[in-house]
């Protein structure tokens, strides 16, 4: 298992497209992904659940993965937090 | 005046949305709601009904990709997609699953009260953006139910019918641009909503803000709209029919011979060239440009995307104005940065006693240079792609420190994108906005310090004459053709022309034949309007004479009241009736 905490740096916050970006690139890979923040975990690959986070902009959230692919889901779906989301 | 009889005529007044006239039928929108029980079902039936639901979540996908494959609208295809991922959301499908399975819940009610526990947490995170998502799922959840009961949920809609709606929601809107609908009515829904801009791109005639109630208007109630007018006549009498039905004719005949004029020369009869171009919000409305003869887009409104959004992300913006400038070819792209009060931005905190006298255009932009910065920074990224096509406006300036710290802020933007290594277009030309009384007498020295003028009617009517355009009990004394506008109007064309800088029209004058031609004799050469208008205001300035509207122009800058100046403005649009 691994996690990293991220921030939430587009504007608008993780509103639809952001979410829709990131349950797709996540939903690529195998291992388990579950985003945690502020003790309301949801399951990464479930587009509600994302949006229900209602993460807004600075919002620190805990990207969690487990499974064969683990290491590599981390590193490319942190980079879209740091991108922006826009690939 | 309406009780029990539903004979008798009623005229409402509404705001006309999309421009036209259209008589018949009412057909009202059926209120999307369902009522939904918990009903449990046997243990040996989950199987049935587990299937059942995984049947119509492939129904409901198969609708959506009908309707985004129509690809009517950017904005519902982004929906419609979102709408498709939701259906192959593992958790939403495992706790529908477990409803019927380990509660023994039939399918309705399983996908009902899972769609329901999303809902309720979109609806109460506060966060606006997602609050607004809402009505996406619910949508959804209830295509799903439609599917489950098989029924089609489809809508229908006779020929040539006025649709009467509370609101529409852009799934619903879809839905209708199947049919052939003569005219929308809506209760609620702005000038920007989405149902709106869709009518338009279709042609529909359409009024908002009508309060019409359902106890005068039912399914076989004859109706008429002037969406020109604004005004909804309830079961009109044979005279009024009669009325409408010349007017729809008049209106047609217009269409027809305005839309002989799309392909020719922009000339006078004595051969003075002139410039028209369309005034654009929104990526739905590029396609209305070129058919309707417009070149180019002379103002670009960028409020949609960010009330939209609320997001000033440099990214989003590029798509946005990128999408333009790549689909007007080497026609000219002016967009005008933000121009909104502060509270459409920052929340109901920021209300104010007079907003349209408040914190809004370039004066919020300077408080908060970081949303000023980042529209710059879009804009100067994408220049260097598009040398020579993109102008800057800047709304509401009414001092000229305005225009210096709009410029101090484009001169740091432009160094930072060129140290980050872009190529960017050095001398993209700066306007402002002629719509405060005080620029207009400041002309000359504006002039000095800008790139062009562009005069904003509207807004401009509404500052010289101290009048608020929405409060009804003084709409009377909105006169556009109150002299005092016109000759602020001259003051600022003569010191554009003394400075030798362009100056453009792109309120609401720009788009009445008649205003614009007297505009045209005022010196005007270039305007900007909504698309549909261009035809008509193009076949009258193509009748002028240079000379003779230069001699109206001058009489009507000696007039003293409105109805002089109407007078001398009946001259020119009798002459477009005459033809």
């Amino acid at each position: 298992m691994v996690s990293k905490k991220v921030k939430v740096l587009n504007e608008a916050g993780l509103h639809t497209r952001p979410s829709s970006v990131l349950v797709k690139k996540a939903s690529q890979f195998k291992s388990e992904f579950y985003i945690q923040m502020y003790g309301y975990k949801v399951n990464g690959k479930s587009i509600l659940g994302v949006m229900t986070l209602a993460a807004e902009e600075g919002a620190e959230l805990e990207l969690i993965l487990d499974g064969p692919d683990e290491a590599e889901a981390l590193a490319e779906i942190a980079d879209l937090f740091d991108n922006k989301f826009y690939c | 005046m309406q009780n029990s009889g539903n004979k008798n005529t009623e005229v409402l007044s509404a705001r006309p949305a999309v421009p036209g006239i259209a008589i018949g039928k009412a057909w009202i929108l059926p209120a999307e709601k369902i009522i939904i029980r918990p009903g449990k079902i046997k243990p040996d039936e989950t199987d049935l009904h587990i299937a059942k639901t995984e049947k119509a979540f492939k129904h409901a996908e198969q609708k959506l990709r009908d309707l985004k494959n129509q690809e009517l609208s950017s904005t519902f295809t982004e929906i419609a997609e979102t709408q498709i991922q939701i259906l192959s959301d593992p958790e939403l499908k495992s706790r529908i699953k477990s409803q019927i399975k380990e509660q023994n819940f039939g399918a309705v009610y399983s996908v009902f009260s899972s769609f329901n526990d999303y809902i309720h947490l979109l609806e109460a995170s506060g966060v606006p953006l997602m609050q607004e998502r809402s009505i996406d799922v619910v949508s959804l959840r209830d295509i799903v139910i439609q599917a489950i009961e098989n029924r089609s949920g489809d809508l229908s809609v006779p020929d040539g019918a006025i649709v009467f709606a509370h609101e529409i929601s852009p799934t619903q809107m879809f839905e209708l641009s199947k049919f052939r609908i003569g005219g929308i009515v809506l209760q609620k829904g702005g000038l920007t909503s989405h149902a709106v801009i869709l009518a338009q791109s279709l042609g529909i005639p359409c009024v908002v803000g009508a309060l019409w109630s359902a106890l005068s208007v039912s399914e076989d109630t004859t109706v008429a709209i002037d969406a020109y007018t604004g005004e909804i006549f309830i079961n009109p009498a044979k005279e009024s029919i009669a009325d409408i039905q010349k007017r729809i004719e008049i209106h047609e005949k217009g269409v027809t011979e305005a839309g002989k004029w799309v392909g020719k020369e922009n000339k006078t009869v004595c051969g003075t060239s002139f410039t028209l171009r369309g005034n654009i919000e929104f990526l739905e409305e590029l396609p209305r440009l070129s058919p309707n003869g417009a070149s180019g887009v002379g103002l670009l409104r960028t409020e949609a995307l960010f009330l939209k959004s609320k997001d000033f992300d440099v990214n989003a913006q590029m798509d946005f104005y990128g999408s333009i400038l790549k689909a007007t070819g080497s026609d000219p792209v002016t967009i005008r940065l933000f121009d909104a009060g502060g509270d459409k931005l920052f929340g109901a905190e920021i209300q104010e006693d007079n907003p349209f006298l408040g914190w809004r255009g370039v004066r919020m932009l300077l408080d908060k240079p970081e949303l000023l910065e980042r529209q710059l920074e879009a804009i100067l990224r994408l220049s260097g792609s598009y040398p020579g096509k993109i102008k800057i406006l800047v709304p509401m300036v009414s001092t000229l420190e305005e225009i210096i710290r709009v410029k101090e802020h484009l001169a740091t933007v432009q160094k930072q994108v060129l140290k980050d290594g872009h190529t960017i277009d050095e001398n993209i030309p700066l306007g402002i906005m002629i719509e405060v009384p005080s620029m207009c007498i400041l002309a000359n020295e504006a002039a000095k310090m800008t790139d062009f003028f562009s005069i904003g009617t509207n807004d401009l009517t509404q500052y010289t004459l101290a009048v608020d355009r929405g409060n009804e009990r003084i709409s009377g004394l909105y006169q556009n053709d109150h002299p005092a506008v016109w000759r602020l109007m001259q003051m600022s064309i003569q010191a554009a022309e003394a400075n030798n800088i362009p100056v453009v029209v792109c309120g609401e004058m720009a788009g009445r034949p008649e205003y614009a031609a007297m505009l045209l004799g005022l010196g005007v050469r270039e305007f900007s309007m909504n698309p549909t208008s261009v035809p008509f205001v193009k076949s009258l300035l193509c009748k002028q004479n240079i000379n003779s509207l230069k001699a109206s122009a001058g009489k009507l800058l000696t007039c003293s009241t409105s109805g002089d100046v109407r007078e001398i403005l009946n001259t020119l649009s009798a002459d477009t009736i005459g033809r």
